[in-house]
C-alpha cells in the first residue's frame, strides 16, 4: 500500500464532494426554478425592443450568474459548513488527506457543481435561442467562462468565511462579497469627489482587499455581440486564479490551526 | 517486540472561552504490535483527544510531548496504514455505501477492488444495502459503515472509538468478531469504551484515563493476578463497597453483612471491580 | 404539538406578509394589463423609479435585464393608454424610456423605439430621447435622421431638418436618399448656401455616379433659383387679406430696393380655391383658408422669398400684389390640403385616427349642451364622446345662422365640418356658415 500523490488525493475528493453536491436536492430544486425563469424569457421577448431575443439573453446571462452564485452559496458553503460541524472532517483526516487537500477538493468540487449548473442553464439557453430561430453559442461559452472565473474569486472567499464564522453568517458574507465586488468600482469613482474622508478610506481599502467582480461582467458585449479581446480573458484567468490563490492559502492557514 | 506506538509526555490545551483547557496532562504509555488496548474513561477524561492526536485529524503541539505511529513522528506518512472508526460518524450524505468505500480504499492508495468491498460489506451486514445513500441510513447501521471503511484498506493498526454505540447484540457481536479476526492476524487494536464486560472480553491490555491522566495502564493477566472480589452492600444508612482479596475473604465478609443485616446488591469478581476503583462512582451513575 | 402550532403560525403568518407585499406592490410590479376605459380620465399615479444611476449602482451588473424590464414596463404603460393617447400626457413615458436605456445605452432600436412613441406625445421629449441616443451612438445615422424627421414633419424647421440630416449623411451606412434631403431641407428653409455647400460635399465625396448625378442636378437648381435673383426680406403680417393673400410691412432696412410701406403678398406656392358650383360649399373653401393662414401668420414676422426679375424690378400680378414664398419660423408656409370636399363623414364616438393638423374633417356627434361664451357659442359634445369635442360659432359670425334652429340642437345628431384644432383639454372646429352645421 503506498500513499497516493497530492494531486490524485486532492482528485478523488474533488470526485466525491462533487457527486455529494449535485446530488442535493437543492442543486435540482435551484436548476429547475433556474429553468423555468430562463424559459420566462419567451414572453419578455413579445415586450421588450431591441435585437431579436435581447430578453432571453439578458435574462438567461443574469440568471446563469445569480444561479452559480446561489449554487456556491446555498451548497458549497452549506456542504462545508456541515462537514466542520457534524465532524465528518473525522473521516477525511483520519486518511492520508491533509488540510490542504480538503481545502483544495472543496474548492474544486464546488467548482465542478458550478460548472454543471452552468452546463445546464447554457443548454436551456441554447435551446431558447435555438427555438426562436437564433444560433447563439459563442456568447453562451464565453459568458459562462467568465462566471465560472467570477465564481472561482467568490467561493474561495466562501470558503475562508466558513471557516471563520458560522454557516449563516457565512453565506450573509459571501453575499456581500458578491454585492460589493459588483458595486466596488462605482463606488470607487464616486467617492473620489466626495470630502467624507472616513468613508473613501473605507472605500478604498474594500477596493484594495475585495475583488472586482464586475471585471467579469461582458454581459452588455456578449449580448449584442461585439468582440471581446483575447488578452482580456488571458487578464481576466489571472486575475481570477491569482486572487483565488491568495485566498486560499490564507484559508489553509486559518484550517490548519482550526481545532476540530 | 516493536512499539506500534509510543507516547512519552504527551500535553493537549484547549482554549475555550478564554479558558484553558488541559485535555491531555503528560501522559505516556507504549502499545507494542498485536496487543489490543480497551480505553476507559469517564467523559470528559481525554480518550477522544487522545485518538484524534493518534490518527493525525490533531496534531499535537511543539513542546508538548512526543507521539510516534509505526516507528515515525510524522503521522502524515502512515495514515494509509490506520484505520479509524470516530464516535457517531458522520459521512457524505448523497453517497451511497459502496461508494464511499471506494472512496475510502482508493484515498489509502489501493486500487478499486470491488470484491474486497463486497466483502467487507457482508462483514458488516451491508450488502442488501450498499446501493442505499448514507443519509437514509440509522445510527446502527452508520456505525458499521463507520467500521467498514475503517477496515476497507487492512489497516495495520485499527483504532475506535466506542465501537459497540449504536449497536444491537448481533452487531456488537459483529464488532467482537472483527477485533478479534484482526487480533488474530497480528494488528494492532485500540479501541475506547465504556463497557467493562467488553474490555474484559476482548482486550490484552487495559489504560484508565481520567482527568487527562493516566491512571492505570496494566495487561489483563497482571489485573487478573490481583483479581479480587468486590461486595457492594445497603442498609438503611446507605450503601458500602467492600473488596475481598481472597475467596476465603469474601466468605467471611459475606458472613459478617449478614449478621449486621445489611442487604447484599453485588457481588462482582475479576477485573472490572479493580477497574471501577479507578473508575469510581461515575461508572455506576453512566451503567 | 406546540411546536407544530408554533410552526404552523408562522407559516401562516408569513403566507399573509407575503401576500400583503405583493398586492401592495401590484402597482410597480405588473403592467396595466386591463385597457383604461374610455371614460376613466387621465389620473396617473406617481411614478417610484429611482434614476438610472442609482439602478446601474445597485444592478449588481444585470443592467441589461433590468433595462428590459422597464421598457417592458413603458411598452405596456402606453399599450394600456393607447386607446385614451389623445388626451393621456404620459407624463412618466420619458422616464420610463430614458432611464431604461441609460442602463442599456447599447440598445439602439430602443431609442429609436422610444424616440418615435414619444413623438406623438411630446415632439421635445422624443428629440430629447434621441439626443440622449445620439451621445451614446454618434457615428449611427438613424438618430439625427429621426430628429431630422421629427424637426421637418412635426416642428416645420427645416433648417434644423437640414442641419440634423446632414449630419446624418456625414455618418456611416446612411441609405443613399439622405445627403439630398439635407440639401432640400436647407432649400425649403431658404438657406441657398447651406444647400450648395452640403450637397457640393457629398457631390465631390461620393463615387456613386448614380448619386453624383442627382446631387449635380439638386445644385444645379440650387444654383438656377439663386441666379433668379431670389432674395428674402422680413416683413411684419398685418392682415390676412383673401386665402392666398397677406397684407404685410416689410422691413424698409434693405437698401436694394424700395417698396411700399405696406404691401400684398400673394404666396407663390399657393393655389387659389377652386370656383367650383358645389353651392353653399362654394363659399366655404375660401373662408376656410383664409383663416388657416389668419391663425398661422397674422401678427407674425415672416421672411418673405421674392424673386426679381433681370431688369431689378419684383414681379407683381395685375392687381400689384407682390408674388413671394412666404416662411414662418424657417418653415415655408404650406396652404392646407383641403383634400375631397365636402369630407366624409366620420362618428366623432369612433374616431381611431388622431385628429391631424391642417386638414379637413368632417364629424357626427350627439349634441349635449349649447354654451354662450364671450368668444362665441359651444356647441358641445359632451365627455360621452371619445374626445372632449367642441364646435364654435364666434360671436361675428352668429348672425349667420338660425338661432331658434341652434336652440334646438341639444340632444339631436348633427355633423360639422372643418379644421380641427387641439387643445390642451378639447379638440374644437370653428363654424363659419349653416352649412358646415347639417342636423340629422
Amino acid at each position: 500500500m503506498k500513499a497516493n500523490g497530492m494531486f490524485k488525493q486532492t482528485r478523488l475528493l474533488e470526485m466525491i464532494m462533487f457527486r455529494e453536491l449535485i446530488r442535493d436536492k437543492i442543486f435540482i430544486s435551484l436548476s429547475g426554478a433556474a429553468v423555468v425563469l430562463v424559459a420566462a424569457s419567451l414572453i419578455l421577448n413579445e415586450m421588450v425592443v431591441g435585437q431579436e431575443i435581447k430578453a432571453t439573453k439578458d435574462l438567461g446571462l443574469s440568471v446563469l450568474n445569480v444561479f452559480s452564485l446561489f449554487i456556491l452559496i446555498f451548497l458549497g458553503v452549506n456542504q462545508v459548513s456541515r462537514d466542520l460541524t457534524n465532524k465528518s472532517l473525522y473521516f477525511l483526516f483520519s486518511r492520508p488527506i491533509s488540510r490542504a487537500h480538503y481545502l483544495l477538493g472543496s474548492w474544486f468540487s464546488i467548482l465542478a457543481a458550478v460548472a454543471a449548473g452552468i452546463l445546464v442553464m447554457s443548454a436551456v439557453i441554447f435551446l431558447l435561442s435555438f427555438l426562436q430561430q437564433e444560433v447563439w453559442l459563442g456568447g453562451i461559452i464565453a459568458a459562462g467562462f467568465l462566471t465560472m472565473l467570477e465564481m472561482m474569486v467568490l467561493s474561495a472567499f466562501a470558503l475562508f468565511f466558513v471557516l471563520i464564522a458560522s454557516p449563516q453568517l457565512a453565506m450573509f458574507l459571501t453575499l456581500l462579497t458578491y454585492v460589493i465586488g459588483h458595486t466596488i468600482e462605482k463606488a470607487a469613482v464616486i467617492i473620489e469627489q466626495s470630502a467624507n474622508l472616513p468613508l473613501k478610506y473605507l472605500i478604498t481599502v474594500l477596493d484594495a482587499v475585495l475583488p472586482n467582480l464586475e471585471f467579469f461582467n461582458k454581459k452588455p458585449e456578449i449580448v449584442y455581440g461585439l468582440p471581446i479581446s483575447a488578452d482580456f480573458f488571458l487578464h481576466a484567468t489571472l486575475y481570477a486564479f491569482a486572487y483565488a490563490l491568495l485566498v486560499l492559502l490564507v484559508s489553509m492557514r486559518v484550517l490548519a490551526k482550526k481545532e476540530l | 517486540m516493536e512499539n506500534v506506538i509510543e507516547v512519552n509526555g504527551l500535553c493537549k490545551v484547549y482554549k475555550k472561552n478564554f479558558r484553558k483547557i488541559h485535555a491531555l496532562k503528560g501522559i505516556g504509555f507504549t502499545v507494542r504490535k498485536n496487543m489490543i488496548l480497551g480505553i476507559l474513561g469517564p467523559n470528559g477524561a481525554g480518550k477522544t483527544t487522545l485518538l484524534k492526536l493518534l490518527t493525525g485529524i490533531m496534531a499535537p503541539e511543539r513542546g508538548m510531548g512526543t507521539l510516534a505511529l509505526l516507528g515515525t513522528e510524522d503521522i502524515a506518512t502512515v495514515k494509509h496504514r490506520i484505520g479509524f472508526l470516530p464516535e457517531n460518524p458522520e459521512f457524505f450524505r448523497n453517497i451511497s455505501a459502496y461508494e464511499l468505500l471506494v472512496f475510502a480504499q482508493r484515498v489509502s492508495g489501493i486500487q478499486h477492488d470491488r470484491e474486497k468491498i463486497y466483502r467487507v460489506l457482508r462483514q458488516v451486514r451491508l450488502f442488501d444495502e450498499r446501493r442505499e445513500r448514507v443519509r437514509n441510513f440509522s445510527k446502527g447501521m452508520r456505525q458499521r459503515i463507520g467500521i467498514a471503511q475503517a477496515i476497507i484498506h487492512e489497516p495495520e493498526l485499527l483504532i475506535l472509538d466506542e465501537p459497540m454505540s449504536g449497536l444491537d447484540p448481533p452487531g456488537r457481536r459483529m464488532v467482537t468478531d472483527i477485533i478479534e479476526d484482526y487480533a488474530k492476524l497480528g494488528r494492532t487494536i485500540l479501541f475506547s469504551t465504556h463497557d467493562l464486560d467488553d474490555i474484559e472480553a476482548l482486550c490484552t491490555d487495559v489504560m484508565v484515563l481520567k482527568e487527562g491522566e493516566i491512571l492505570l495502564e496494566k495487561s489483563l493477566a497482571q489485573l487478573r493476578l490481583g483479581s479480587r472480589f468486590l461486595i457492594q452492600a445497603e442498609n438503611r444508612e446507605g450503601k458500602f463497597s467492600q473488596v475481598a482479596k481472597d475467596t476465603e475473604e469474601l466468605w467471611r465478609m459475606l458472613e459478617n453483612i449478614r449478621n449486621k443485616g445489611m442487604r447484599i446488591i453485588k457481588v462482582q469478581s475479576g477485573i472490572a471491580d479493580h477497574l471501577e476503583l479507578f473508575y469510581g462512582q461515575e461508572t455506576d451513575d453512566e451503567s | 404539538m406546540k411546536r407544530i402550532l408554533i410552526t404552523n403560525s408562522l407559516l401562516l403568518l408569513c403566507f399573509v406578509m407575503a401576500g400583503t407585499a405583493l398586492y401592495w406592490s401590484r402597482d410597480f410590479l405588473t403592467a396595466d394589463r386591463r385597457v383604461v376605459p374610455d371614460s376613466e380620465q387621465t389620473v396617473e399615479r406617481d411614478l417610484y423609479l429611482p434614476e438610472a444611476d442609482y439602478l446601474k449602482f445597485i444592478s449588481l451588473g444585470h443592467d441589461g435585464l433590468i433595462s428590459d424590464v422597464i421598457l417592458a414596463k413603458a411598452l405596456t404603460y402606453y399599450g394600456s393608454h393607447y386607446k385614451t393617447r389623445h388626451t393621456f400626457t404620459f407624463k412618466h413615458l420619458k422616464k420610463l424610456f430614458s432611464t431604461a436605456l441609460k442602463m442599456d445605452p447599447r440598445n439602439v432600436e430602443g431609442f429609436l423605439m422610444a424616440g418615435n412613441l414619444l413623438s406623438g406625445i411630446d415632439v421635445q421629449e422624443a428629440i430629447d430621447i434621441l439626443k440622449l441616443g445620439m451621445s451614446f451612438h454618434p457615428q449611427h445615422w438613424k438618430f439625427p435622421e429621426m430628429i431630422g424627421y421629427i424637426y421637418f414633419y412635426q416642428l416645420k424647421d427645416s433648417a434644423n431638418a437640414g442641419k440634423y440630416y446632414e449630419l446624418a449623411a456625414g455618418m456611416p451606412g446612411h441609405p443613399p436618399y439622405i445627403p439630398s434631403l439635407s440639401g432640400k431641407f436647407y432649400q425649403e428653409s431658404g438657406r441657398y448656401k447651406e444647400a450648395l455647400r452640403v450637397l457640393h460635399n457629398f457631390y465631390s465625396t461620393t463615387t456613386d455616379k448614380r448619386l453624383k448625378e442627382s446631387f449635380k442636378q439638386s445644385i444645379d437648381e440650387v444654383e438656377k433659383r439663386l441666379k433668379s435673383g431670389a432674395f428674402s426680406l422680413q416683413a411684419e403680417v398685418l392682415d390676412v387679406t383673401g386665402p392666398i393673400s397677406l397684407l404685410v410691412r416689410p422691413d424698409r432696412n434693405n437698401p436694394q430696393f424700395t417698396l411700399a410701406e405696406t404691401e400684398v403678398v400673394t404666396l407663390q406656392n399657393a393655389v387659389p380655391p377652386e370656383k367650383v358650383n358645389d353651392g353653399a360649399w362654394a363659399t366655404l373653401k375660401p373662408l376656410l383658408l383664409q383663416d388657416h393662414l389668419t391663425g398661422y401668420l397674422r401678427g407674425k414676422t415672416v421672411r418673405l422669398e421674392l424673386v426679381r426679375k433681370p431688369d431689378g424690378s419684383l414681379e407683381r400680378d395685375g392687381l400689384n400684389r407682390l408674388s413671394a414664398s412666404v416662411f414662418n419660423e424657417n418653415h415655408l408656409y404650406q396652404p392646407p390640403d383641403l383634400g375631397t370636399f365636402p369630407p366624409e363623414v366620420e362618428d366623432l364616438k369612433l374616431k381611431r385616427t388622431h385628429f391631424q393638423a391642417g386638414k379637413i374633417i368632417a364629424l357626427r356627434f350627439r349634441v349635449h349642451q349649447l354654451k354662450q361664451e364671450p368668444e362665441g357659442l359651444y356647441i358641445d359634445a359632451g365627455t360621452s364622446g371619445r374626445t372632449p369635442f367642441s364646435a364654435i360659432i364666434s360671436t361675428d359670425r352668429l348672425a349667420r345662422f338660425d338661432l331658434q334652429r341652434l336652440n334646438q340642437l341639444p340632444g339631436r345628431f348633427i355633423t360639422v365640418a372643418g379644421f380641427a384644432d387641439m387643445a390642451a383639454d378639447r379638440v374644437t372646429m370653428k363654424i363659419y356658415l349653416p352649412v358646415q352645421l347639417i342636423g340629422n
